[in-house]
């Protein structure tokens, strides 16, 4: 791992987020924009499944998921840029490592969700769909893995 | 200005200050309150625009009641974090625009919320103006430029 991070550190990827003083806060203001369409849209999709607005169309709610995904992908690219630029400050910070794992929760819970209540939303379309049990606890669990992750992302600088 | 350095000198500011939790404390506080207030309006101004129409408007207004909850933590946090080095931000060109921007952004809230209003009572329908959609618009830029402004006071003098 020690090799890859000393490799990744020196390689052409870190030197373009280094080598500039304008690309890490760059960086860090699309990271902030990532951020919000992820949180906004999966608001709106999460707390319809904690039961918020029941007469609102689940699948029209739904409709909002791929601006999350949208905001993922440029968190992500963003976000593998900053631990380029100093991979061993970020791999050994416990706060990152804090973070990923809420995020990989996040992922699972995604999972879960594809696999309970996404098909009933697919098959419902347009109709009222009686939501199970199951979706208010992906849609707790999502928010609450979310704001951790922000939290977690947001002490990285402070935490060992 | 001597209002300035009696704000940093206050026993709120000193515990920002100084006070090792309290700092990213108040600065994780006011992350999460960004989320909600700027991610819940982009999501609003996106159905405005005309995005997923077949979600009612009904909904989104109680959402809008949740990012105030948002903006208010966010005066509160971002108050404290003002007073623990006011006088640098005083003369910070971002921290400027991004009030200036929040200000504006504030201000288009109030017939975006109004016309919510309006179309929950005689219909979503109610929304579907070029005026509405321009608003919507210029609000989602204004929001992104609070966010990349407030991103910025660290960076410019």
């Amino acid at each position: 791992m020690q090799t890859f991070l000393t490799w990744l550190g020196q390689s052409w990827l870190a030197a373009l987020v280094n080598d500039s003083s304008w690309m890490f806060p760059t960086l860090e203001a699309l990271h902030f924009l990532g951020l919000i369409l992820l949180m906004g849209s999966l608001i709106v999709v999460d707390l319809r499944l904690l039961g918020v607005g029941a007469e609102a169309p689940m699948d029209a709610v739904a409709r909002f998921i791929p601006w999350s995904m949208l905001g993922f992908v440029i968190n992500l690219v963003t976000g593998a840029l900053f631990f380029a630029s100093d991979p061993d400050a970020y791999y050994f910070n416990t706060a990152f490592r804090l973070k990923m794992l809420a995020i990989a929760l996040a992922g699972l819970n995604l999972i879960w969700f594809k696999l309970s209540v996404h098909p009933l939303i697919a098959a419902g379309s347009g109709a009222r769909i009686e939501l199970p049990p199951s979706a208010a606890v992906i849609g707790g669990a999502s928010l609450l893995l979310w704001i951790s992750v922000i939290v977690f992302g947001r002490l990285i600088p402070y935490l060992p | 200005m001597a209002l300035l350095s009696w704000l940093e000198q206050t026993a709120l500011a000193q515990y920002v200050q100084e006070n090792p939790v309290g700092y990213p404390l108040v600065l994780t506080a006011h992350a999460v309150g960004m989320a909600v207030l700027a991610g819940i309006v982009l999501m609003i101004n996106f159905r405005i625009l005309g995005f997923a129409r077949n979600a009612p408007l009904h909904y989104f207004r109680s959402l809008l009641k949740l990012a105030l909850l948002g903006f208010i933590l966010n005066v509160v946090s971002g108050a404290m974090l003002f007073i623990a080095d006011a006088s640098t931000h005083a003369t910070n060109v971002a921290f400027l625009i991004k009030i200036g921007l929040l200000i504006v952004g504030g201000v288009l809230l109030i017939p975006i919320s109004q016309r919510m209003a309006l179309a929950a009572a005689s219909g979503d329908a109610a929304l579907e103006s070029d005026n509405t959609r321009q608003i919507a618009a210029a609000s989602v830029l204004v929001w992104i430029g609070v966010i990349v402004a407030g991103r910025l006071i660290a960076y410019v003098g």
